[in-house]
């Protein structure tokens, strides 16, 4: 009930004047509606001749198209709103309690979210609500995100690089924390996904607002032409010496069965259903183009970790070299991995606990003298500096070049078990001592997604293939793109090289889609045309993307894709058929309205109309009806692309073929009613 | 016999446009070199390269200078030499409309050359100033090539003499065969052969005299006729066949190619029913190719033609369909459609428009709808207004509908920068007036609108075309541009081909 009220209200808010200066073609459609009541208001007066009768039954059908026009919009806008409505709650009482440093016993000063700037400190204890966008600088608490992304499991927030961003709207649980504030009000997360699918605020993509412009030039080309045939009417007319085929109402009705006012009512609710479908997904867009772009991808870059495989890579076993125990080569895989915060570190730990008891404890006494060196992408080995030695774990061809700065090589066998473990799928890391050389090799495994090979499927079938990015080595990575099902993988990535990437991909004229969550996926991120940063990532992955996915589930880039094309076929298929219907009413209604003075020309009327006001009124009636009938396709977008063979050959069908034949079966039905 | 004439035709036009376009290329290449040596010669600044409306700029103070100088010597023309029949200066609105009617490519006259202008006038006015446009028409086609090759556009001035050098042999050419035949070429008659040749040659369609090239003077034989057909439609073509050897995008070229042709074919067929004569065919593919190509000239009256035979020149007319395209700039015409073609078969397929590796947005889209719709918007708006006037319910009114479709045709052809014309349809002043208005507003929109959009394509970075990406020159895509094109001009114009030809069809 809430929601008809709601529809209602903006029908009838879109009906007035100042709405009408929203588009060109709106104000066209309004003032063409105006003049009509006005005409049959006249008419009814008496002050200039006419049948009134006749006059308020075709306002009455103009206004038809107006209103249908405002009230799909107001649909749209209505389940836009309905959907921001939560957001909107959580954005407007919003307090903060400003403290002028990162110190939770420093004086507090309580204002409105509204007044704070960026680099503001904020502290938001147990139950408030987190005023502003920005980054926990101090303090650990868990979060409540359910507002934003619909996940009703808290998050830990705490001062570090993974966890730090904290969201306006979201409530913290327990605990406290410091936030100092990044985004002022007006660019928040809230603001921004508000913004996104409303009205007037919303972004809109190029193809919309080039279709606009267009429509615009049609609207005016129709104006003057549905002038000019009321002015020839009325010089033959004249020459004849009989009455006028088109009056004020017939010219002004001609103009309005002419003019793109389908397309021109659908193509706002294509735009906000558009965005509001990403929303669903938990996707907020940061620009128009973006999601525009992603229709066009021909690449997919996924990570391999945790995109197509479960990311958990796991140590699973041990392969000593030489003459050392598998026990000894545990303990020094260990000893090796206790900085490493990586799970596939954690594992190795934990793998060494359950197969030998061996315990962390053990190595507190050794702590006191050793260097732990952690894992870059850059080395790509992480280890440790004892006094008198080295340890040394990471890729093979890393560990092979740091052995063979210390004169040592990496022997045959370990590369053989190397090789294997790769082929296999595995992830193998090797273990070496900067004295004793090569100790082994550690065996990592990780599984593959379930449905992820169907999925790359359907995506070669639009034409776009997938590449794997992974820093493994080339046959791991191989093994892994083999049962993945992926076209190409890139194997030991680093940054730079994803970027290259990139670049020479979009050099090549492709469009390249990523995803990311890392502060090393940021450079390629940017370069990347459609980018998709998970929330859980790193600030600067957030930056760097142009669309965020708060779910933080880098597959969901394929649903972009699809969003993306849906778009724009939606806009294709609603323009062609917008203008394939102008053609069908050319031929059904000149015919029709100047046969009462080139009685030749009803020769051309197929329909057999029985007289211009039958004509036109028919006309009306379908013109005004087309909106609606088509609105649920404005709505929920053309059917999904399964490929794009043949698709241009269908739609042409579909939409140009059909939308010419429509309105004469359309037309002719209404005439037997 | 029919059959036979039609493969002549074919035969010679191909020919034609294969030579003709070796040597345009010739020019475009070899030759530029001495062409800038010779523009620097004549202008300091004429090497700095331009931008798009620096360009237009310059195209537009030639074509203002041609103007003005066919204007004054026309109406001052008892003043000056070269004038055997003592012949009076034009009143000066006949005098503005033919400097407007040269300067606009449009050679829509009023009266009678060979009765009314000098030799001097039809000489050094109206055939140099041919030449003159034929190159600025030329130089706005070396500019949408650059542009289509992301190159600067280089230099106005010294594209509008590659114009020149481009034209000045082929003229040479066909006034030799055309001489040969026994068309006039001296002192006392006056250059016609050469006066006829670059009028076919640059596409502008004057005639030396009013019956223009149905009369035997200009086009004597069937020799004359096939040479004068093969460079008609040869030139234009071999303009759209260079472009696409220098885009290396010879199948999308030829497939387009293969699309003007058939639709010519259609066309003519149409034409030509109810036609007597052996010259039935070559009438019918002259009155199609000149109404596309914006030629205007006429090898048969257009009254001569049934009235269903001259409904496709009608509706290339009136929309300015650019099939064959004009000499020259008509290239950019034609990519402008299949431009538009594309920007919707790419949304049908989900992918954001972009033609021959250019992205289309808004900018380029802009310039383009003013190059096709401007021109249509303002023949609508003129004929509401010259149909309800007092000259225009009169001419309703002795001529019925045959009077209606003259009058439409007069303002198509001249805002189209055509030029063809029923008999004696500018019998009014109004009328006249209308045509200059017409004439200055549709050169300005096409051209304007040609070359900002090759400005706006030609500042886009080189990106090449995805493997992904539509397949613009398969059969589908080339389907979907001849209907679009037709049915575009079907869009806007039906409503006049309705009250005009179709009256009289169905009559």
């Amino acid at each position: 009930m809430k929601k008809l009220w709601t529809v209602l209200r903006l029908t009838a808010e879109g009906l007035l004047p100042g709405a009408a200066l929203g588009s060109p073609m709106r104000l066209l459609v309004w003032t063409a509606t105006v003049v009509c009541l006005g005409w049959a208001s006249a008419n009814s007066l008496g002050w200039v001749a006419g049948n009134a009768i006749q006059s308020w039954t075709m306002a009455g059908w103009v206004s038809l198209t107006l209103i249908f026009t405002v009230l799909c919009e107001a649909i749209a806008e209505g389940l836009s709103r309905q959907q921001t409505s939560s957001l909107r709650a959580a954005r407007s009482s919003l307090n903060a309690n400003k403290i002028a440093t990162a110190d939770p016993k420093a004086p507090i000063e309580k204002i409105s979210a509204t007044s704070l700037k960026a680099g503001d400190y904020v502290i938001v204890n147990t139950g408030e609500i987190i005023p502003a966008d920005g980054a926990v600088v101090e303090g650990i608490a868990m979060v409540d995100e359910s507002a934003l992304t619909g996940e009703s499991a808290p998050v830990i927030r705490e001062p570090s690089d993974e966890r730090a961003a904290v969201t306006a709207g979201t409530r913290v649980l327990s605990d406290w924390i410091i936030v100092q504030v990044r985004a002022a009000s007006g660019e928040s997360f809230l603001d921004k996904m508000i913004a996104m699918v409303e009205g007037s605020k919303r972004s809109r993509t190029p193809t919309e607002t080039a279709i606009g412009t267009i429509l615009t030039l049609l609207t005016a080309l129709f104006l003057v032409l549905s002038i000019t045939i009321a002015c020839l009417g009325h010089a033959w007319a004249q020459v004849k010496d009989s009455p006028s085929p088109l009056g004020v109402i017939s010219t002004v009705g001609l103009f309005l069965c002419l003019a793109p006012t389908t397309i021109g009512a659908l193509l706002p609710i294509v735009g906000i259903s558009g965005m509001l479908r990403l929303m669903k997904s938990n996707i907020i867009a940061k620009s128009g183009q973006a999601v525009e772009a992603a229709g066009n991808v021909d690449i997919m870059m996924l990570d391999k970790t945790g995109t197509i495989t479960m990311g958990d890579r796991q140590a699973r076993e041990f392969y000593p070299y030489g003459d050392i125990t598998e026990r000894e080569f545990a303990s020094q895989a260990q000893l090796t991995s206790m900085a490493d915060t990586t799970p596939e570190g954690r594992s190795i730990v934990i793998l060494a606990k359950e197969r030998f008891g061996l315990r962390q404890e053990q190595f507190d006494k050794e702590k006191q003298n050793v260097v732990f060196i952690a894992f870059t992408s850059v080395t790509r080995m992480s280890g440790v500096d004892l006094p008198e030695r080295k340890l040394r774990k990471g890729a093979a061809a890393a560990v092979e070049q740091w052995l063979k700065n210390h004169n040592l090589s990496l022997p045959t066998e370990v590369k053989e078990w190397v090789d294997k473990i790769s082929m296999e799928g595995g992830t193998p890391l090797v273990l070496a001592d900067s004295v004793k050389g090569a100790l082994g090799v550690i065996a990592l495994r990780d599984i593959v997604k379930g449905g992820l090979r169907e999925r790359f499927e359907e995506l070669r079938r639009l034409k776009i293939e997938t590449v794997m990015v992974t820093g493994d080595n080339p046959l791991t990575a191989a093994a892994v793109a083999a049962q993945a099902g992926v076209d190409r993988f890139i194997a030991q990535a680093t940054p730079e090289m994803k970027l290259n990437y990139i670049r020479q991909l979009q050099a090549q004229g492709r469009t390249v889609a990523m995803s990311g969550d890392g502060t090393n996926d940021a450079p390629a991120l940017a370069q990347a045309d459609v980018a998709l940063a998970m929330n859980s990532g790193t600030q600067a992955a957030k930056e760097a993307g142009n669309l965020i996915d708060l779910d933080s589930n880098p597959t969901k880039l394929i649903e972009v894709v699809h969003i993306g094309k849906q778009n724009l076929i939606t806009i294709g298929a609603l323009t062609t058929f917008s203008l394939a219907n102008d053609i069908a009413k050319f031929f059904t209604l000149l015919p029709a309205t100047l046969a009462t003075l080139f009685p030749s020309l009803s020769g051309l009327d197929i329909i057999g109309f029985q007289s211009p006001t039958e004509a036109l009124r028919i006309a009306l009636i379908f013109n005004a009806l087309i909106i609606p009938l088509l609105l649920p396709l404005a709505l929920w977008g053309s059917p999904k692309a399964q490929k794009t063979d043949g698709l241009l050959v269908r739609h042409l069908l579909v939409y140009g073929v059909g939308g010419t034949v429509a309105p004469f079966a359309i037309m002719y039905i209404i005439k037997l009613l | 016999m029919m059959a036979l004439q039609a493969l002549i035709i074919f035969v010679s036009v191909i020919g034609a446009t294969f030579f003709i376009g070796q040597w345009v290329l010739l020019v475009e290449r070899g030759l530029s070199n001495p062409a800038h040596k010779l523009g620097k010669f004549l202008l300091k600044f004429a090497s700095a390269p331009m931008q798009a409306w620096q360009y237009l700029g310059v195209l537009f103070v030639v074509s203002g200078l041609v103007a003005a100088i066919t204007c004054a010597t026309a109406a001052m023309q008892q003043y000056l030499p070269y004038n055997p029949l003592q012949l009076p200066g034009l009143d000066w609105l006949p005098a503005i409309h033919l400097g407007l009617a040269v300067a606009t490519h449009t050679n829509l006259q009023p009266f009678a050359p060979e009765s009314s202008l000098s030799l001097f006038t039809q000489t050094f006015a109206v055939g140099v100033g041919n030449i003159l446009i034929g190159a600025v028409g030329i130089a706005a086609w070396l500019a949408v090539v650059r542009a289509l090759l992301r190159q600067p556009l280089g230099n106005a001035w010294a594209a509008i003499v590659q114009g020149i050098l481009i034209l000045l042999p082929l003229q040479f050419i066909l006034a030799a065969v055309l001489a040969s035949q026994g068309v006039a070429i001296n002192f006392y008659d006056g250059p016609v052969a050469l006066f006829a040749a670059g009028s076919i040659v640059t596409g502008a369609g004057a005639g030396w005299v009013g019956t223009g090239f149905t009369s035997a003077i200009q086009n004597p034989n069937f020799i004359t006729d096939i040479a004068s057909l093969s460079f008609l439609v040869g030139v234009p073509m071999a303009f759209w066949w260079v472009t696409g050897h220098l885009l290396k995008r010879m199948v999308l070229f030829s497939g387009i190619a293969a699309g003007i042709i058939i639709i010519l074919a259609i066309f003519t067929t149409v034409s030509q029913q109810g036609l007597a004569g052996s010259s039935a065919t070559s009438q019918a593919l002259w009155l199609n190719t000149t109404a596309g190509s914006g030629n205007g000239s006429l090898n048969a009256p257009i009254e001569k033609f049934s009235s269903s035979g001259i409904l496709p020149a009608f509706l290339t007319l009136l929309a300015g369909l650019p099939l064959p395209p004009p000499v020259g700039f008509g290239v950019g015409l034609v990519l402008i459609y299949f431009m538009s073609a594309v920007y919707l078969a790419c949304l049908m397929v989900g992918r954001s428009p972009s033609f021959m590796g250019f992205k289309i947005t808004v900018q380029q889209l802009i310039p383009a709808a003013v190059a096709v719709l401007g021109p249509q918007i303002i023949i609508l708006m003129a004929s509401a207004f010259v149909l309800t006037s007092a000259p225009g319910l009169q001419i309703l009114n002795s001529q019925g509908a045959q009077g209606a479709s003259a009058l439409l045709w007069m303002l198509g052809s001249s805002a189209q920068n055509n030029g063809s014309a029923y008999q004696l349809t500018l019998t009014d002043p109004l009328f006249l007036q209308a045509s200059c208005v017409l004439m200055l507003l549709g050169r300005l929109m096409t051209l304007g609108g040609i070359l900002l959009w090759a400005g706006q394509l030609g500042k886009q970075k080189d990106a090449p075309v995805a493997p992904s990406a539509i397949n613009e020159q398969g059969p589908v895509m080339l389907s979907f541009w001849l209907l679009a094109t037709l049915a575009g001009g079907m869009l806007s114009v039906f409503p006049l081909i309705l009250l005009g030809p179709i009256l009289t069809a169905l009559k």
